[in-house]
């Protein structure tokens, strides 16, 4: 036990020292962007998604969900991977390239 | 050393990009059998026929839905009627055990359908503006109404024989054909001297099937139609056919050119008319019209470079790409009609992405949809056993 954690317990803080600003920025929005539209999504905001296609009356809240949950799910799919796989390969890269 | 260092996460994040958006489509990839089989019913298919189904079983639903589609469009109400219909009669052809079930549905829908046109007048079913300019015919009629409640009719009896429907049928046939005959161009008005190509072909085809039923023959029409329309209706840059045109027969202002709401369907409906004609107009709407983007199908409203505003027919249109909601539901028609297999998979994928699919029990729906959506998606997904069985009757075009 106490030489798993002397084996782990100092390279924790080396990953995180390779993290820049930017990367955790990145990561930041990205769960910030995913909670938001998984919240979206148990509220049942995907239902107003007609909204896009003008198809809808109704509630402007519900409206404006729907179009939020419509634009997030894009913004999900399509931008928050490459943020998050963008951040950790940058953290790799710059742990490669930092003199041992 | 450092500059890379520097610029680390920039180009990490241009690299996972550049691995992974292409990779969003290949997730989101439909198995095309789901949607559409040759023979039989494609269990999405049957789903989604499910849905539509509740809506006419039920009444109070039925009542509720309805009324809210007419307030918002009320085009959208009759349009989604009609291509519920042609459903219904591909189904029933597709699994002669429904047909029973089918005849009853498309029965009601057609008697309540008549029953409002004839308790409230055609405006029931067409936008405000209707009443707003005057008509060039008279007596007035909209061949809107005309053409695609003499297509339900057709259809149905192509199914199974109804005495009543039949003589409906050839009243309204008769109607058509005298107003189509009185225009320059061979064309009736939908709205005030606004004759719409996506009207007048529905109409075509409805004549075509009951010529196919009543051994009845307006092929002098039809013929002279074809010519007209490739000689005065055809947009000169893309060699399709233009939206709109006036009872004169000049390109009018609201579709003074090709449209993807419009030339899907139009080539699908011609198909009656002449086959290699019609695949001739796909084939062009494809090129001009039908785009992919990232594995992802869809279908632009206009030609590049050709400057308009957004209506009610496009939809919305998603800037930068000008994929539009309306061109791409009727591209999933005309990919499915003439069996581009490839565009069919690809506008599916999006359909499966962003059309929100909702699987409740049997049935689907598309929640970014509506009535009418689901019923252009539905036609789309079980068209083909009753053209077949209009295009064994006689046909004109050697």
């Amino acid at each position: 036990m106490s030489t798993e954690s002397e084996s782990t317990a100092p390279t924790a803080p080396d990953w995180r020292r390779h993290v820049s600003r930017g990367a955790r920025r990145c990561l930041g929005w990205a769960a910030v962007l995913v909670a938001l539209y998984l919240v979206l999504g148990l509220l049942g905001c995907r239902a107003y998604t007609g909204v896009f296609a003008g198809l809808l009356g109704g509630h402007p809240l519900a409206l404006l969900g729907g179009a939020a949950y419509g634009l997030l799910h894009v913004v999900v799919w399509f931008l928050v991977p490459p943020l998050v796989l963008g951040a950790l390969a940058s953290a790799l890269l710059r742990r490669l390239l930092t003199p041992t | 050393m450092n500059i890379i260092r520097r610029f680390a996460l920039p180009i990490c994040i241009l690299v996972a990009g550049a691995v992974w958006l292409p990779m969003v489509a290949r997730l989101h990839r439909v198995d095309t059998a789901r949607f559409q089989v040759q023979t039989g019913m494609a269990p999405d298919a049957a789903a989604l026929a499910e849905s539509q189904l509740r809506l006419w079983r039920d009444p109070q639903w039925q009542a509720a839905e309805l009324a809210r589609m007419r307030q918002r469009n009320p085009e959208w109400d009759f349009m989604g009627r009609t291509f519920f219909v042609l459903a219904l009669a591909n189904i029933s052809l597709r699994e002669p055990a429904r047909t029973t079930e089918c005849l009853g549905i498309m029965d009601a829908i057609i008697d309540e359908t008549l029953a409002l046109e004839s308790a409230e007048g055609m405006y029931v079913f067409l936008l405000d503006y209707a009443r707003g300019r005057p008509w060039v015919m008279e007596p007035v009629r909209s061949q809107f109404l005309d053409g695609e409640i003499a297509m339900m009719l057709a259809a149905r009896c192509y199914v199974a024989d109804r005495p009543a429907y039949r003589e409906a049928l050839r009243e309204r046939v008769a109607l058509m054909t005298e107003r189509m005959q009185r225009g320059p161009v061979l064309c009736a008005e939908s709205y005030p001297d606004e004759c719409w190509l996506f009207c007048n072909s529905i109409g075509l085809a409805a004549i075509r099937m009951a010529d196919g039923l009543d051994g009845t023959d307006h092929s002098e029409l039809l013929t002279a139609w074809l010519a007209t329309a490739q000689g005065q209706l055809t947009d000169p840059q893309t060699g399709m056919l233009i939206a709109a045109c006036t009872v004169e027969g000049q390109p009018h202002p609201a579709g003074p050119g090709p449209e993807g709401s419009s030339i899907f369907l139009t080539a699908h409906m011609l198909e009656l008319l002449d086959a290699d004609y019609a695949q001739d107009q796909y084939r062009r709407a494809r090129a001009e019209l039908g785009r992919e983007f990232l594995g992802f199908g869809y279908a632009r409203e206009w030609p590049e470079g050709v400057e308009a505003q957004m209506d009610i027919d496009s939809g919305p249109i998603i800037p930068v790409i000008d994929a539009s909601a309306g061109a791409s539901g009727l591209a999933i028609l005309g990919a499915a009609a003439f069996h581009d297999d490839a565009y069919l998979a690809a506008l599916l994928g999006s359909l499966e992405f962003a059309g929100f699919p909702v699987r409740e029990g049997d049935s689907l729906r598309f929640a970014a949809s509506n009535g009418v959506g689901d019923a252009v998606m539905l036609y789309a997904l079980v068209q083909g056993p009753l053209w077949a069985r209009v295009q064994e009757t006689r046909p004109y075009v050697d």
